[in-house]
């Protein structure tokens, strides 16, 4: 009877401490994933607006973060963008592919007047840049093209109705 | 370095560093994120044997690994964010991998000091050999050289982008299992060679 009695105590309190730390690991990444929430939509947000820079040197003005309602959110960001000259506006998606080349961070720019265009690589230069961005017809690239209205249809704002839409 | 061994670093290889992007900056990332689970892993390991918590044991171990792997990905997120988005679930593989879980429950009996610098000494051969991949990949293969700095990511273009190079093939998938198995038959070379003249070294004694 005590032996049964000191055993569950045993396993009570192994269970306890098991039950105790999970909730300790818990509480601390909901800690750091709040913290970390602003700092992941600011430093993609720079990452965009260098792609852009690069391929469009002045033209676009990046704006506000919009939320995506989809799992895909984990490896993706969506934001506002505005064109300098005829005020024409956009979504700039950053999203991860998958290539030949292994995963990818692509710049997308979409509204749902047009399809979406495929810009260019975060983070990426030289040869590999080159030949991913000179092949016109890559199948990954095609398919999150396809994806993209997909995605932006997901956000937490609606898709512009081709408020001066890019020609 | 016995059979044994080598399979582990194909297995390993072939789960953690052909997936990944083959950037000198993505190995660092996961090299420093390997040695932190493997460490993190040792340590709650010996705190089961030392409290006697066997029954929990497995489960415990399991929590921890998953949560240190989501806090590397949060503390990603806040460094550098870009990185955190290219790797994607790259990330996990680690935890999964045959090589952490071969050194974490491969050692039952030794003490923490001596656990702990058995499974970091070979954590750190494989790290070199990963770091060699890694960088041999983006020399050759992408033509750049990236490292981590107080700022991010720097990056150097290495090669003129005008002119592609068959070198291009090391930075694709399949040029990283071809790069994976030349630099293990190397590695195994060197390893041996140093095993023998270690032997050696002790028959003149």
């Amino acid at each position: 009877m005590m032996d049964t009695e000191n055993s569950s105590k045993k396993l009570l309190k192994q269970y306890g401490i098991l039950a105790g730390i999970i909730v300790g690991l818990f509480g601390l990444l909901t800690g750091i994933i709040v913290l970390s929430e602003n700092k992941w939509h600011t430093g993609l947000r720079e990452e965009i607006i260098d792609v852009l820079e690069e391929k469009a040197p002045g033209e676009w003005i990046v704006g506000e973060y919009v939320g995506i309602n989809a799992p895909i959110a984990l490896n993706s960001v969506c934001f506002q963008v505005r064109r300098k000259d005829n005020g024409a506006r956009k979504y700039a998606v950053l999203i991860r592919i998958e290539t030949i080349y292994g995963p990818l961070p692509a710049v997308f720019l979409y509204n749902d007047k047009s399809v979406a265009k495929f810009i260019g690589i975060a983070g990426l230069h030289g040869r590999v840049q080159k030949v991913i961005e000179d092949e016109s017809d890559d199948a990954r690239i095609n398919y999150w093209i396809k994806r993209i209205p997909d995605i932006v249809r997901n956000t937490a704002t609606p898709a512009y109705s081709g408020v001066g839409a890019i020609k | 370095m016995n059979r044994k061994s080598i399979y582990v670093y194909i297995a390993a290889t072939l789960a953690m560093v052909v997936p990944a992007p083959g950037r000198f900056v993505c190995g660092i990332i996961l090299v420093l994120e390997l040695n932190f689970l493997m460490l993190v892993g040792t340590l709650i390991k010996s705190f089961i044997y030392h409290f006697k918590l066997q029954t929990i044991g497995n489960v415990l171990l399991l929590s921890v690994m998953i949560a240190a792997t989501m806090f590397v990905r949060q503390i990603l997120v806040l460094t550098i964010p870009l990185l955190a988005v290219q790797l994607g679930f790259v990330i996990y593989l680690p935890t999964v991998s045959s090589f952490l879980i071969g050194y974490m429950f491969g050692s039952e009996g030794l003490s923490l000091s001596k656990d702990i610098s058995r499974n970091m000494l070979q954590c750190l051969f494989y790290s070199v050999y990963a770091l060699i991949f890694f960088l041999f990949r983006d020399i050759a293969g992408f033509g750049t050289i990236t490292l981590l700095t107080r700022h991010g990511i720097y990056e150097k273009v290495l090669f003129d982008s005008g002119k592609i190079s068959a070198l291009v093939f090391f930075a694709t998938i399949p040029g990283a299992l071809v790069c994976s198995a030349v630099i293990l038959i190397l590695h195994v070379y060197v390893i041996n060679k140093i095993t023998i003249l270690e032997n050696l070294e002790h028959i003149n004694d």
